[in-house]
């Protein structure tokens, strides 16, 4: 049954106003389920991304995962982050994936496309809400 | 030294109320699971009105 997030509004000193597709979703770490808020869906994003202290909160050293360097949209800029096999609870599917634990705490949360959002049909309807299937 | 200005906080919700904003969550949001229970604990993560995201 699909499942329909509306964009959340945030004010913005520079645009006024901005919509983001923000959701949210459960990881699970240390034998619960932790729920993650305000989770950005960004079909740009090659794995989901969680920043540091959330990801500490699930795995604890996060160091024990695998070491990779993430590049996004600043030129100098690269991300150091571990990469563990986590579940995520997204729309309702339990499923498990590889998320990537930001050395750095100065990320937002990202839903990505490998074994996440890929799982889905995901619509974008307008800048207002979005749509997961599947 | 240059103080860097806060760009970004985590917010700790408890049943989707805001009752925490800061830089360092860990022990509050087990603080806050401990003193909690049955209840809906979750961690999110906000930027400043003057940032825009483009990861």
């Amino acid at each position: 049954m699909p499942v329909k997030y509306p964009y959340l509004e945030k004010r913005s000193k520079i645009l006024g106003r901005v919509k983001r597709p923000l959701v949210p979703i459960e990881i699970e770490g240390k034998g619960r389920w932790i729920p993650v808020d305000e989770v950005l869906v960004d079909t740009g994003a090659d794995i989901s991304l969680l920043p540091r202290s959330i990801g500490e909160l699930a795995v604890g050293d996060i160091a024990k995962g695998k070491y990779v360097e993430i590049k996004g949209v600043v030129p100098s800029a690269v991300l150091v982050a571990f990469v563990h096999n986590m579940r995520l609870r997204v729309a309702g599917r339990v499923f498990e994936t590889k998320v990537g634990i930001a050395d750095s705490n100065d990320i937002p949360p990202i839903l990505g496309r490998f074994k996440s959002l890929d799982l889905f049909g995901v619509e974008f309807r307008k800048g207002r809400e979005m749509t997961f299937e599947g | 030294m240059v103080a860097v200005a806060k760009k970004w906080e985590y917010v700790i919700k408890v049943d989707k109320k805001p009752v925490w904003r800061g830089m360092d969550p860990k022990q509050k949001f087990e603080e806050l699971k401990r003193k909690n229970p049955g209840k809906r604990v979750s961690i999110g993560w906000e930027t400043r009105e003057d940032v825009l995201v483009c990861p």
